[in-house]
Parts: structure tokens; C-alpha cells; sequence
């Protein structure tokens, strides 16, 4: 990270969350926080333009298992 | 019997045993409290604790259970046990310092919905234990509250977050301990202490009342030394809870009533990409091992490719914790940034640094990626099988990121095969498998369809009845 992007992110957190950070804090996170972004961007499909997200405990229970998983000692 | 032996029962027995009045709970309180004083300060476990207080619900117990009626148990099932719990685990009026100098003499004006279950069947709640700070941190390290020690070696990393829950099961300072778990916060000292921890399907337990860090992600599940202990406690703390939204009506099954079935036709998912790499040898081999045991049990393995995605979630989940934690802590990173550790103040500022619509998507996606991991696994295989840890237990020193900035990197590898399963919602149940050269736990993982956690117990009950794996007790724990 170039010093003019240390300051870009020290001038953001500053002017917009209100924190005051040294800009050494700053090169992991910002360096992390780029490469996860970079990472999702990547995956396929992309995410879906006219569905709206629900509520993610609705996703779970539609995989719960109606039944027990098969197997056991007794079969 | 002794103080050792009778610290030395799992929940289930002496849970039993004081219900039929052949040792009371005064008796057991005494023993756990004795090893939290022999041991709680040494391995720096316990945030805190009163004797006397839990001495006199122990007795309220015993004189309650000489009141009952012959067979009378009703809904008490934990009548008596004394259980200890993350330092983040509110009770009405009694301080929760979440592991944090911010929040050191905090007293809460609600107790948590999880706690309300355990004091309904009866648990004792005998100490508040030691956690990371804020539950940010998979080693155990803590600067500001002090760095728990590993019952088989007190050179050696706890694991984190729930560091205290670990060791206090392992050490037999409480029959059971809950935890919570957002990248691996039960898994990492279960495995770690070599105990059973259980991340159980988001939504299954209610956080009202828990500290939070991701409400996106955060999920609670008890530690405990057996299998079958931990199948009790989390039957008594899951359930819905219009507190908090994220809790599911799914109806929560007798987790005990199936644990004995055994494994013989269930479908064991073994992935070939992904959870396998990069896996120290020592680790390798002993999960090798423990597929070996499934199989000879009767259970089919199965080979199963894991999506390709599974490799960006470890990333993500920790975005979406820094994410939320910042928000959460926004004020106090503003007005109050010195009062943080260095590591858990750089982890919240990555947070406050991620665009929001870099948030968004990784929230967004998560339906998705859900359902093409479960179209990829769990339409061939019941369970999966992945390590817990990628390599060995390291020493307090090594993993030691002020003294040794190499170890950061390590440290986010840890999350490898933990963290996709909080992005994904997954239960995950950590199950000791055995020891490394060094002479530490090591612990396999079994992850299975949401609210699937009887089928992981069932399996892992197998495992554990065939090799003893949960009979182990670190030696310092035992009397001298």
C-alpha cells in the first residue's frame, strides 16, 4: 500500500466512523479486508440481482432433515 | 469415594447419581471448587467466582431433591451439577466482564436466555470463566485479562475464544461449560483441552442475553467431556426464542434418544479438496485413523468434493465478525481506543474499514452457498468428517503475535476448516481423536445438515464408545 492510500484510509476512518488510527494499524486490515473482496468477487454465480435476501435461519430449515439419517446398528 | 473421583464423572453420572441421593451436590460443588482453587489461578481459567454462594444453592439443591417425591425429576435434569460459563454469558446483577478491561465491572440487568434454561433444569452456575477479549481470538491470548493455560501443558495455547470453558471441563473444575462459537470458538479449546464442543446450527440456541460479536454468525454451544454430556446441555438450552429473532421453531429432537443407534449405513463424507490441505502429517495421520474406526463400525466412507467456494467463507466469516464487532464497538473505539489490546483493536479496525457493499454481498451470498454445499455434500454423505486444527497445539509463546508478528498469519490459517461452517450455518461437533508428539489433544470434526446435531452425537458417541477417546484426564488435574 502506497503513503497516499495509508492516508486515504486514515483520512476515511476519520471523516466517516469519527476514529483516529495510526496509518501503521491501518496496512493489515485495509490489506485483508481487499483481498476478501477481491476473493468473493470471484465466485460464480453472482449474487442474485431481483431476489432480496431472507432471512438465513429460513435457508437452514428448508435443509433440516425431515427424517433421521439412515443407518444405525439395527439395519 | 474421593474429591478426585467424584470431579472426575462426567455431567451425565453425576447428574444421576445426585438425583438418587448417593452423593450430594454439596459434595461435588466442593470438589470442583477445590480444583478451582488449586487450578483455576495457576491456569489463569476463572474470571470469577464465590464459594459460598454456590455452597448454598448446592445445599438448597440437596434439600430440594430430599423433598421430592420417589422417581420424581421432572423438568431438573441438571438438579444440583455444578456447571461454570463464558465471562459473557449475562446473569441479572453479577458482573460480566467479557474478558475486557472496557467492560470490567459491568452488571447486566437481564440474564441470558441460555443460563434461564440451565437454572430451570437446576445447573448450578459456580464461576465465570475466562475468554478472550470480546470473544475475538482463536488461541486463548489475552492481554488484558490474562492468558488461560492448557491443563496437559501450561506452556501451550488453550484455544480461544471460550479459553476458560475449555480448561475448567478439561480440569474438572465444572461438569460442563457453555461457550459460544463465531469462526471456531468452541471447537478451538475443545479441541485444544481435548473435550467435546459442539457449534451448533445457527438459530438453534438463543444469544438474547450473550454477549455479541457477529449476530450474523455467533452461535452458542456447550464443552463438555463426553459426548453424551454434551447432547444433555445443549437438549436444555436449544429451543426458540422470540428474543431473538434468529431462533428456529424446528421442534428440538431427544438428542439422547437416538446417541446409541450406532453408525453401521451411515454415509461418512471424507472431502478430497480443501479441509485435507495443508494438514501437518501428525494431525493426517491420526484422522486416518479415526476414518479407519468409523468404517470398521459399519459406516460407508465416502469420498465428497467440496464447492470450490468453501476456500473464499474462512476470509468472509472473518469480515463479517470484524464487520459487525466494529459497528458494535464503534463507540468505544472512538471515545475509549486504549482501552483495547493491540490485537483485538486491529481486528476491530478491519472492520470499520470494510466497504458496506462488501458486507452486503458476503451476506447476500450465503443462501447460495449454502445450497451448492449442500448439493455437493450432504446429497452423498450424512456427516462430514474435516480436522479441527490444522496442525499441532502451539506454545503460548510461539502463537505469541506481539513477539513473534510471523504467527498472524498462522493464526487466520487456524479458521481453515472451522470458519466456513459459521458462514454457512452448519453444526460442527469437535470430538478428541487422539494426542500429537508434543502430547496435545487433537480433535476431528464432524459437520452435518442444519439442525442435524443428533446424527453428529450418534456418530460421535460410536467413535467414543469404541476407543475411549473422552476417557482421558490432563495429570495435573489429578490430586498430587
Amino acid at each position: 500500500m502506497q503513503d497516499e492510500e495509508f492516508k486515504a484510509a486514515e483520512a476515511w476512518l476519520r471523516q466517516f466512523q469519527d476514529m483516529a488510527f495510526d496509518v501503521e494499524a491501518l496496512v493489515d486490515p485495509a490489506r485483508a479486508a481487499g483481498r476478501v473482496g477481491a476473493a468473493m468477487r470471484g465466485l460464480k454465480p453472482p449474487p442474485a440481482f431481483d431476489d432480496a435476501p431472507g432471512r438465513f435461519t429460513d435457508a437452514l430449515e428448508s435443509f433440516a432433515p425431515t427424517t433421521p439419517a439412515r443407518g444405525g446398528d439395527d439395519d | 469415594m474421593t474429591d478426585d473421583d467424584v470431579a472426575g464423572l462426567g455431567l451425565t453420572a453425576v447428574a444421576r447419581l445426585i438425583a438418587q441421593r448417593k452423593v450430594s451436590s454439596e459434595e461435588v460443588t466442593r470438589a470442583c471448587l477445590d480444583r478451582i482453587e488449586r487450578l483455576g489461578g495457576r491456569l489463569a481459567a476463572v474470571a470469577g467466582c464465590e464459594p459460598e454462594r454456590a455452597l448454598g444453592h448446592a445445599r438448597a439443591a440437596d434439600t430440594a431433591i430430599a423433598r421430592r417425591r420417589p422417581g420424581e425429576r421432572g423438568k431438573a435434569l441438571l438438579l444440583g451439577v455444578p456447571l461454570a460459563h463464558k465471562d459473557m454469558f449475562y446473569r441479572r446483577a453479577r458482573v460480566s466482564a467479557c474478558g475486557s478491561r472496557i467492560r470490567k465491572g459491568f452488571v447486566p440487568d437481564r440474564t441470558s436466555a441460555a443460563l434461564e434454561r440451565l437454572d430451570t433444569a437446576g445447573a448450578l452456575d459456580i464461576a465465570r470463566l475466562a475468554m478472550a477479549e470480546f470473544a475475538l481470538g482463536v488461541t486463548g491470548h489475552n492481554p488484558i485479562a490474562g492468558t488461560p493455560r492448557n491443563p496437559w501443558n501450561p506452556d501451550f495455547v488453550t484455544g480461544g475464544s471460550s479459553s476458560g470453558s475449555g480448561v475448567a471441563v478439561a480440569a474438572g473444575m465444572a461438569y460442563g461449560a457453555l461457550g459460544s462459537d463465531t469462526g471456531g470458538s468452541v471447537r478451538f479449546p475443545a479441541a485444544c483441552c481435548g473435550v467435546v464442543g459442539i457449534k451448533t446450527t445457527y438459530g438453534r440456541v438463543s444469544r438474547f442475553g450473550a454477549m455479541p460479536l457477529s449476530y450474523s454468525l455467533d452461535t452458542i454451544g456447550p464443552l463438555t467431556r463426553t459426548v453424551a454430556d454434551n447432547a444433555l446441555l445443549l437438549g436444555v438450552v436449544a429451543g426458540h426464542d422470540g428474543r431473538d429473532p434468529a431462533t428456529s421453531r424446528l421442534p428440538v429432537p431427544d438428542y439422547l434418544a437416538t446417541i446409541e443407534d450406532g453408525v453401521r449405513g451411515l454415509r461418512l463424507g471424507v472431502p478430497e479438496n480443501h479441509f485435507f490441505e495443508p494438514l501437518a502429517a501428525e494431525v493426517r495421520k491420526l484422522i486416518e485413523d479415526a476414518i479407519k474406526v468409523f468404517r470398521r463400525l459399519g459406516a460407508k466412507i465416502v469420498a465428497v468434493r467440496v464447492p470450490d467456494s468453501v476456500a473464499a467463507t474462512n476470509g468472509m466469516t472473518t469480515m463479517l465478525t470484524t464487520t459487525e464487532g466494529a459497528a458494535l464497538h464503534a463507540r468505544w473505539m472512538r471515545e475509549r481506543p486504549g482501552n483495547y489490546g493491540r490485537q483485538t483493536l486491529g481486528r476491530l479496525v478491519a472492520g470499520a474499514l470494510t466497504p458496506a457493499t462488501t458486507y452486503l454481498e458476503a451476506l447476500n451470498r450465503r443462501p447460495v452457498l449454502l445450497a451448492e454445499f449442500m448439493a455437493a455434500v450432504f446429497d452423498a454423505a450424512d456427516v462430514l468428517v474435516t480436522p479441527v486444527m490444522m496442525g499441532p497445539v502451539p506454545t503460548i509463546a510461539e502463537s505469541d503475535v506481539g513477539a513473534n508478528p510471523g504467527f498472524a498469519q498462522t493464526i487466520f490459517a487456524m479458521g481453515h476448516a472451522t470458519r466456513p461452517f459459521n458462514y454457512l450455518g452448519l453444526p460442527g461437533l469437535s470430538v478428541p481423536m487422539g494426542f500429537t508428539a508434543n502430547g496435545l489433544p487433537s480433535s476431528f470434526q464432524l459437520v452435518g445438515r442444519p439442525f442435524d446435531e443428533a446424527t453428529l452425537y450418534r456418530a460421535a458417541r460410536a467413535y467414543e464408545r469404541d476407543t475411549g477417546c473422552t476417557g482421558h484426564a490432563p495429570e495435573l488435574a489429578k490430586r498430587p
